[in-house]
C-alpha cells in the first residue's frame, strides 16, 4: 500500500522533531502541539489501514511496531500532564517511537488474512497490553536515562505499571492459548522469555536501598533498565534466533 | 525458629529466588529443550552439539522445566511468598482497629498482599497442572470413531489409562478452506458424540470454541490430510481395517498431490515394513513397497478396489478420506491459575490506583492534632 508511506514518514520524523525540541528544552508548547498533530497523522494512518483491510492492524510485524510506537507517543502525551518530570524525561521515548515508526517500513506492509486462531477477542487484549507495556517500559527507561536517579518515585510508578501491563499481556495470552490450543502454557521460547522479563521487573521492584533523600539505589536503577532490555529482546529480537508459534504471524 | 521463618519470608531471599528463576527461564527459552524436540530434531541436535549436548544433559539444562532444581526454586519461592504474604496480612489486620484512613488508602495498602496471594495461588495451580494435567493428540478420519482407545492417542503430557474416556466421538466431516498460499481460512469439524447412554449429539468444532465430552475438552490442532483406507485379510481369515494418515502440505491442498509414509506392521510371520506413497485427491492411487528384513514381499500400485497379495495376506486399497487432528486435554490446575492471575492483577491495580498516606491513629484524633487549642 504505497499511500501509507508518506504519513508513516511524516509520523516518524514528527516524533523525532518533538524529541529534539524537548531535549533542547525550549518551545515546549510548540513541541506538544507538533506531537498532537503527529499523533493524529499516525492514528489516521492506522484507522485507514483498518478500514482498507477490514481487520485490526495488530498482527504483522509492520503493524505491531507501528502500534507500539503509537502507544509510546500516546502514553507520553497522557502521562506528562500528571508527571511533569516526564515532559523532558520522556524525550528519548519519543525518539524511539520515531525510529520505530520508520523502521516498521522495512517490513512487508501486505495485509495477512487472519487464520481461525486469530479470530478471538483475546487477540485484542493480548496485543494491546503488549503495546502498552512496551510504551510504559520505554517511558520508564527514558526517564531513568535522562533524569538519572533524581525522579525515583516517578520511575518506580512507571516500573510498577510496566509490570502490571506485561503481566496482563502474559495472562491474556495464556487465556487465549487455553481456548485455542487446550493448554495455557507450553514453555514456548517467547512465553519463557516473556516470563523472564516479568521476573526481571519483579526483581527490580524488590530491590531496596537508596540515598537518604529518597533517590533509588544503583541496583534498582540498573535493574529497571536491564528488565527493559529483556522486554525489547523478547518482543523484537528473540524471533530472529528461535522459532515460536508467534513467528508464523509476525514475519508475514 | 522465628529467625528462620523471617529469613524464609524475607525480601532478600525473594530477590535471590526471582533472579535465579529468571536466569533459569531465560536458559530454558534459549537452549534446546528435550520435551519440545521431535525425535529427528533431538537426534540432529545431539549430533551437531556432540559433547556440548552431553554436558547439557548432565547438568539437566536440556530439560530445565522438569529439573529437580527448577522445582526446588519454585517451591522455595512459594514458601517465601506464603510467609511474606502472611506476615504482611497479619500486620494489616493488626492495624485495622487502630487507625482511620480513607477507604482508597486502605485498598492501596491491601493491594500488595493480595497481589502476592494471587501469585501464590497461581503457582499452586501451575503445580496442579504439572502433576495432574493431561494432553494428547488424536487423528481421526471421516467416519472414524474414538471410544477411548489408548493406541489412538499420542500423549503430550500426563498419563492415560485405557477406559478413562467413557464417551464416544465420531468425526463426520472435515471442512477446510485455505487462502491462496496455504494460509488456513476455515477449519470446521463436524462431530457426533454420545455420553452416558444419552442420544447422540451433533456439534461443529472450531478453533477458539472447544468442545467438552467425557471430562475432557477437545480442540482442533490445525493438522489435517488424507488417509489411505485399506482392508487387511489376514492369514487366519480375520479382517482388519487399516487407516494410514498422510499429511498433505497446505500449499498443495486442493491440487494434485503425492505424499509418502512408512509404517511397521506386525504380521503373523513377523514385523513387516511398508513404504507407501499416496496420490490424490481426484484419482487416488497407492504405491506400495513391502519388505520383511532383506526380502521384498511386494512392490506395485493399487487403485481403489484393487488388492495386493503380501506373504499370505491380502491388502485391499478401498480409497482415501480426509482426516483431522484434535487435541484432547484436561487440566485441574487451570481454574486456579486464572483465579490467581485475576487476584494478582486486581491487587496490583488497587496498589497503583491509590497512594497510601501516613496513618493517623485514632488516639491522635481524640487528643487533637498538634497546634490545636
Amino acid at each position: 500500500m504505497p499511500s501509507e508511506l508518506l504519513p508513516q514518514l511524516l509520523a516518524g520524523l514528527g516524533y523525532q522533531a518533538v524529541a529534539g525540541l524537548l531535549l533542547w528544552g525550549r518551545l515546549t508548547r510548540a513541541a506538544l502541539t507538533l506531537l498532537c498533530l503527529t499523533l493524529l497523522t499516525h492514528l489516521g494512518l492506522l484507522t485507514w489501514r483498518a478500514w482498507q483491510t477490514q481487520q485490526l492492524p495488530i498482527v504483522t510485524r509492520y503493524e505491531d511496531i507501528t502500534v507500539d510506537a503509537l502507544c509510546i507517543a500516546l502514553l507520553y502525551l497522557l502521562l506528562q500532564w500528571r508527571l511533569p518530570a516526564l515532559r523532558r524525561g520522556g524525550a528519548l521515548a519519543l525518539l524511539l517511537a520515531g525510529i520505530g515508526t520508520l523502521a516498521a517500513l522495512a517490513y512487508s506492509r501486505e495485509a495477512v488474512p487472519w487464520s481461525p486462531a486469530l479470530r478471538s477477542p483475546w487477540l485484542l487484549f493480548h496485543a494491546q497490553f503488549n503495546s502498552l507495556a512496551i510504551a510504559m517500559g520505554t517511558l520508564a527507561a527514558s526517564l531513568a536515562l535522562l533524569t538519572g536517579r533524581r525522579e525515583g518515585a516517578a520511575i518506580r510508578q512507571l516500573l510498577l505499571w510496566s509490570f502490571l501491563l506485561w503481566g496482563a499481556m502474559i495472562g491474556s495470552g495464556a487465556a487465549w492459548a487455553s481456548e485455542a490450543w487446550g493448554r495455557y502454557w507450553a514453555w514456548d521460547p517467547i512465553e519463557s522469555w516473556a516470563l523472564a522479563t516479568l521476573l526481571a521487573y519483579g526483581w527490580a521492584l524488590h530491590l531496596r536501598g537508596g540515598t537518604a533523600d529518597g533517590h533509588p539505589g544503583r541496583g534498582w536503577y540498573w535493574g529497571g533498565l536491564g528488565a527493559y532490555a529483556l522486554m525489547l529482546f523478547t518482543t523484537y529480537g528473540l524471533l530472529f534466533l528461535r522459532y515460536s508459534l508467534h513467528s508464523q504471524y509476525l514475519f508475514q | 525458629m522465628t529467625t528462620l521463618l523471617q529469613g524464609l519470608g524475607s525480601h532478600r531471599l525473594a530477590r535471590w529466588l526471582i533472579g535465579l528463576l529468571a536466569l533459569a527461564v531465560m536458559l530454558g527459552g534459549s537452549l534446546p529443550q528435550r520435551p519440545r524436540l521431535s525425535p529427528d530434531d533431538l537426534s540432529a541436535w545431539q549430533t551437531e552439539w556432540g559433547q556440548g549436548a552431553a554436558l547439557l544433559e548432565g547438568l539437566q539444562l536440556s530439560h530445565i522445566f522438569g529439573a529437580w532444581w527448577f522445582d526446588a526454586l519454585c517451591l522455595l519461592l512459594m514458601l517465601n511468598l506464603l510467609l511474606g504474604t502472611l506476615t504482611c496480612l497479619r500486620r494489616r489486620l493488626a492495624e485495622l482497629p487502630d487507625y482511620t484512613r480513607p477507604l482508597p488508602q486502605v485498598l492501596a495498602l491491601w493491594g500488595s498482599p493480595l497481589a502476592h496471594l494471587g501469585m501464590l495461588i497461581m503457582l499452586g495451580g501451575a503445580y496442579l497442572s504439572a502433576l495432574g494435567g493431561f494432553g494428547a493428540h488424536l487423528e481421526l478420519s471421516e467416519g472414524e470413531l474414538f471410544s477411548g482407545e489408548a493406541q489412538k492417542l499420542h500423549v503430550d503430557r500426563g498419563h492415560y489409562r485405557a477406559g478413562q474416556f467413557t464417551a464416544a466421538l465420531r468425526l463426520d466431516r472435515v471442512g477446510i478452506a485455505l487462502h491462496e498460499g496455504g494460509l488456513l481460512q476455515e477449519l470446521q469439524l463436524e462431530l457426533t458424540s454420545q455420553e452416558n447412554g444419552v442420544s447422540p449429539q451433533r456439534t461443529t468444532l472450531e478453533t477458539n470454541a472447544p468442545f467438552s465430552l467425557g471430562g475432557y475438552s477437545f480442540f482442533p490442532n490445525n493438522r489435517f490430510g488424507y488417509s489411505a483406507l485399506c482392508e487387511r485379510h489376514l492369514v487366519g481369515g480375520e479382517r482388519r481395517l487399516l487407516l494410514v494418515n498422510f499429511a498433505v502440505p497446505r500449499s498443495e491442498w486442493g491440487r494434485p498431490w503425492s505424499v509418502e509414509n512408512r509404517r511397521n506392521l506386525t504380521a503373523e510371520r513377523g514385523p513387516t515394513y511398508y513404504r507407501l506413497k499416496l496420490h490424490g485427491p481426484e484419482t487416488p492411487l497407492l504405491e506400495l513397497a513391502v519388505s520383511r528384513g532383506p526380502r521384498a514381499l511386494f512392490s506395485g500400485r493399487l487403485k481403489p478396489g484393487q488388492s495386493a497379495e503380501i506373504d499370505g495376506e491380502t491388502l485391499t486399497f478401498i480409497g482415501i478420506r480426509p482426516w483431522a487432528g484434535l487435541y484432547m486435554a484436561a487440566d485441574p490446575g487451570q481454574p486456579w491459575v486464572f483465579a490467581g492471575l485475576l487476584l494478582m492483577l486486581s491487587g496490583f491495580t488497587l496498589h497503583l490506583a491509590h497512594r497510601p498516606q501516613p496513618a493517623r491513629h485514632s488516639h491522635d484524633i481524640r487528643q487533637g492534632a498538634p497546634g490545636d487549642a
